[in-house]
Parts: structure tokens; sequence; C-alpha cells
């Protein structure tokens, strides 16, 4: 014991994978076979977005498969190259050290090079009615959902230019799109706007709040409240766009600098700004939130802390970013 | 009713098609596929010129380790038309042709194969990158098994085997470096009596005790039944040959960006790669990139895909941002 919580096991990691989704995952897979002695900590399957999702079915190779079984295949995978994966919860690290630490449940870890890959989560409260029908038409990605929607109505909620997107692209599948903006007016950049407001398949309803979300095995309507009342919008599919999802980063205190709305922030090698210290997926940035783009983006850094611990240091990566 | 044509002596030349598509995919790679997925999902009106082999490298690779979801892995074939049917299931037309030139100068851009010319609004090139290859004898039958150019990918089956690798550059240093952690030991063959790599990397090499070097030599042949056994050397100052034992061959002569079509119409770096950034874009506005044509460091099968899925969502930005030219 040292201060109190117990140091798992006597030896440093060569790498730490904070979170085991497809990003995290990936760069354990990528990380055990480099040869590096490799931990990932995840709090458990279904705990991240990925594993939460309904049918992934643009996962090349692979898809259409359930989320939670695609981030199953990669782990068995990882396990299968001797990486060790623990089921814990991450409560704060420590970057000012060499080795870096991480805290868990469990006790301490210690790392030379961390790769954090924890993902974005829904916004703390969540719609009545939500949590219940995600993947059963409560969706937060039209990318990879608009597609069951065909012919069908939809609604959008949100405001901000991604709402918007999203809003545009399920009008290539959904007969008719309601636009459901908290706000009298939208946040979105004039040119998005003006597209939205002339979209002929589009209803913008402005200063709409939804109460509740209705439906039994799959949403089949929306309870709304605007100034006109109250009233009931038949609907096959939600799409929640509310104040963004949150990247999980609070357990960092503050130890990386941090984007708007709590992101973070990486080079064109998914480095921070702590030499050693990678982040992946969701938890950056303006990310695109889809599995292969994460996996992309875990081999890379694995590949990157891989250089980092041996040294190749001036990494030129003509990677182009 | 089915109807029957002869084969033609001569690939037939199709009159240019009227159609004009939303997106063109050079190549038949995963960059190329899983961009093909994302825009047939998307509602892209897409053609993909894949070339003779759709699936690209991995048709290559006799077991694929390191992509994502196959904890058993997976044979390259199999993965390569799993890439293709995904892509197809999702209204990709997939064409084994190849591109012969392309206008970039003009809108819609134009696409000329060795059969036909297509037009469409956006390009996402993803023709790979080729690494060059020894043309000795033993090399194609064993390549994907026992001859490989990848460490990152096969490094991991060599735990305490003996490999060869040929080349003298930094990128044959280090993956010789790189397979030291498995391999029992490495023997580099380099055709010159020093080494062209970063000086930092020499040292490194020099140092490690399973490293040895044979120096003004050349592989003439890759040794074996059934796997590798070994290579046949020859030295090109005594013109004496020997054999060197061994159960894998890693091949670091260099690699070719298949990007001389663009030379004058797209930015290309020093080395030939196109030159893109954070969002696959290049220096033509509608045009992309992705895969190894664009990353002379990574080339990995995992990371082409992502790359493809980027691209992919990006021309689907675009389409949306000029409408007039979209027919989805």
């Amino acid at each position: 014991m040292i201060g109190g919580v117990s140091l798992l096991g006597t030896s440093v990691y060569d790498l730490i994978v904070i979170g085991g989704g497809p990003a995290g995952a990936t760069a354990a897979l990528y990380g055990a076979r480099a040869g590096l002695k490799t931990v990932v900590i995840d709090k458990g399957l279904t705990a991240g977005a990925a594993g939460k999702a309904g049918q992934i079915v643009n996962f090349p190779g692979l898809g259409p498969i359930s989320g939670a079984d695609l981030v199953r295949r990669i782990r068995e995978q990882v396990a299968s190259f001797g990486a060790e994966i623990v089921t814990d919860k991450v409560l704060r690290v420590d970057f000012s050290t060499d080795p870096r630490q991480v805290w868990a449940g469990q006790g301490v870890y210690r790392g030379r090079a961390v790769i954090i890959a924890t993902g974005s989560m829904g916004r703390g409260r969540h719609l009545p009615g939500e949590e219940r029908l995600i993947g059963h038409g409560v969706s937060y990605c039209a990318t990879c959902d608009a597609a069951f929607f065909q012919d069908q109505a939809v609604a959008v909620l949100g405001n901000n230019d991604e709402a918007v997107e999203e809003a545009l692209t399920l009008t290539r599948f959904a007969a008719r799109v309601y636009f459901l903006s908290p706000t009298p007016d939208l946040r979105a950049s004039p040119e998005l706007a003006r597209e939205l407001t002339a979209h002929p398949q589009v209803e913008i309803r402005p200063s709409t709040r939804v109460e509740e979300i209705l439906g039994n095995e799959r949403v089949e309507a929306v309870r709304v409240v605007s100034p006109e009342g109250e009233g009931v919008l038949p609907v096959a599919g939600v799409f929640i766009y509310l104040q963004g999802n949150m990247p999980v980063t609070d357990f960092l205190e503050e130890q990386l600098p941090l984007g708007e709305g709590g992101c973070l922030l990486v080079d064109e090698n998914f480095q921070t700004a702590v030499p050693g210290v990678f982040a992946v997926g969701d938890v950056l940035c303006r990310h695109l939130k889809q599995a292969v783009v994460a996996a992309a983006e875990g081999a890379v850094a694995a590949m990157a802390a891989d250089r980092y611990l041996h040294g190749r240091a001036q990494l030129r990566p003509d990677w182009s970013r | 009713m089915l109807e029957f044509k002869l084969a033609p002596s001569q690939p037939e030349v199709r009159p240019p098609e009227e159609e004009v598509y939303d997106l063109i995919i050079l190549g038949g790679g995963p960059a190329a596929l899983t961009a093909a997925i994302y825009a047939g999902r998307a509602r892209i009106h897409t053609l993909v010129i894949a070339g003779p082999l759709p699936g690209g490298q991995p048709a290559n690779i006799e077991m694929v380790e390191n992509f994502p979801g196959f904890p058993e892995g997976i044979d390259g074939p199999d993965l390569a038309r799993r890439f293709v049917a995904q892509a197809e299931r999702f209204g990709a037309r997939v064409l084994p042709d190849s591109v012969t030139g392309v206008d970039l100068s003009i809108r819609p851009f134009i696409v000329r194969t060795d059969r036909a010319t297509y037009r469409a609004h956006t390009l996402i090139i993803a023709m790979g990158a080729v690494p060059r290859r020894l043309g000795v004898p033993g090399e194609d039958r064993f390549f994907g098994r026992g001859v490989s150019t990848c460490a990152t990918c096969d490094g991991f089956f060599y735990r305490d085997k003996r490999v060869v690798v040929v080349g003298g550059g930094d990128s044959a240093i280090m993956e010789g470096l790189y397979l030291t952690r498995f391999a029992r030991e490495v023997v580099v063959v380099h055709r010159r009596d020093r080494l062209r790599a970063t000086q930092i990397h020499q040292e490194r090499a020099f140092a490690n005790p399973k490293m040895r070097f044979v120096w003004d030599s050349v592989v003439e042949e890759i040794l074996g039944e059934k796997t590798v056994t070994g290579v046949r050397v020859r030295n090109l100052k005594t013109g004496e040959t020997s054999v060197i034992e061994a159960d894998g061959v890693f091949i670091y002569i260099g690699l070719d960006p298949q990007t001389q079509l663009f030379a004058g119409q797209l930015e290309l770096d020093e080395q030939g790669y196109i030159v893109t950034d954070r969002r696959q874009r290049t220096s033509v506005p509608g045009v992309y990139a992705a895969g190894d044509i664009q990353d002379p460091l990574y080339r990995q099968l995992v990371v082409a895909a992502g790359t493809g899925a980027i691209a992919a969502m990006e021309v689907e930005k675009y389409l949306e941002m000029y409408p007039q030219n979209h027919q989805g």
C-alpha cells in the first residue's frame, strides 16, 4: 500500500488505455501486437456509446452487427494478443509523474504512455422514454441510422449546426422531418439555416420542447409543448442533439487543456499537450462518431505511442493532418 | 432473358456515359470500399472503379489479424470480398476496370478507364501505394505467408524465429529494430556497404545484439517448400552466393503511391503522396483522397478504412452545399 491505495502489481505498464470501445480496444490491439505491456480499463461492455448502439451497418467487413457484439469481438481479439482488460472506473489521473498514474476503484495503475478513449455520453438527464427506446427509434446519429426511417416521419431535437446537418441527412430517407428547436431561432450557420428553412420536407417548429417520447416496442410519437400549446406528434424516429454529447473528461481534473464543451484537443498523432498521453474517439472535439473512424484513430495513436516509447520520437507525420 | 456475348479480343471501349455520378471512387481497397459503403448508405449516386482485383491489399494477405472485429483473424481474400459485397449492398456500382486518366480541370470531373469515360461531381482517390517487390523466384508464392512488407502486421508471428529484412533505408532499419522484439535474430540484407537510414537508427541497429548485417548483397531467391526456410543471396562484389536460413522475409525497398495520373493536377508531396488535410480534402475542391495514397506513415487497413469513411462524409457535405449538382 502506498498512501492508502493499493498499487496494482509492482510492474509498470507500457500502455494504459482508458476506455474499451472501438477506439480504445483497437488501440490496445495495436499496442499488444507491438509487444507493449498493455492494460485496458473499462467500465463494462455496454457502458459506452457503441455498446449501447443498436445495429451498426457501416463498419466495413462486419456490418450489420450490434454495437455490443462489435465491441465484444474487438476485446476478444485484444485479449488474444495478451493485453489485460479490467472492469474498473477511472477516478483521477496524475500525468505530472513518470510513469503516469491512473487511479481507479481497485487501485493505481502506472504506465509510461496513456491513451484516453473514454468517449462521450448523453446528457446527464434524459427525456422520459429516451433511454428505454435507444436503438428502437431513438438515435443520436443520422449518418448511422437514417436509412431505417425510409418514407417515415422523424423528429430532430436541437438547434445547432450538428442538428441541422443531421436533419438534412434525414431528408434523403424520411418523408417528413420535424425540426423541434428549443429556442425561437436556430443557433446554426446562416447557410445551413437557410437550407433547412427552404427544404420542402422539413417543418421547423421553434420554441418547442419535447416532454416525453412515447411508444411501447418502438417510438410512436413525441409529446411536445410549444407557444401554441401541448400536443402529440406521431413520428417513427427521434434524433436528439440537445446540448451535444458530453465528452467524458471529468476525471482529468484540468490536467489537459479542454476545448469547448469539455472535449480533448490533440495533434496530428492524437497526442495531447502532455507527451506520451494520447486521446482518440468521441472524447475528441468535432468527432464524427463513427466506429470505424474511432478504430482508425486508436490504431494510429497506439503506433504513435509505440514510437514515443521507443524513442522514435521525430515522428514526421506526412500523415498530412 | 440472358444475353451472351463473346469475349472481345480487345477491351471493349464504350462511349462516354451520359450519366453524371455524384461520386466516383478510384480504387478498390479498404479505403475505397469503406467510402463506398458510407456513400451508398447516404444515397450518393456512386461508381467505384476498383481495378482488376477489387478488395485491394487484403486480397493478397493470407491472414489478417489486426483488423478490429475479427478475434480469430480473417482470411484476406474473404475480408476483401466482404468489403465489396457490403459496398454493393448499399447500392454502389463496383467495376473491375482500371483508371487510365483523369481531368480535374473541368466540371463535372472526367475519369477515363481502359473501357469507357465517366463523369462525376466529386472524386475520392484511394488507389493505394504499392510496396516495391524484389521480383525474385519464391516471392509471389510466399507473399502473405512468410514474405511480408509489413512488420506491424506480421511481426508477432516471428517470436523466437529468425527473419531477413531486405533494404537499408529508414523503413528497413526501423522495422528491423521493431522485429527484434519478437525474433531471435534479424538479418539485414543490403545491396551497399553502408546503410541509408538516419544516423540515430543506424546507431541503435548496430548496438542491438539481435541485428546482423549482410552487406553488398542482394536476395536472388526465397527458398522453401511449404513455408519459407531461407533466402539465397549473392554478394555483388565477389559474385559468391550463399544461403541464409530464415522463417520470414520482410521487404523494405520502397513504396510507390499510385499518383502518376494526378501529377500536375493535384498537390503531391516530395515522395509523390497526395497532400490532404484533416478532412481528406486535396488541393482541388470536390476531390478527396483516402488510404495509403495519402499516408506514407501508418499504412494500416483500419486506418485506411477510417479515412475512407471521413472522405465519404465530406463528399456528402460538399454535395449538400452544391445541391444544383446533386441528383440524390
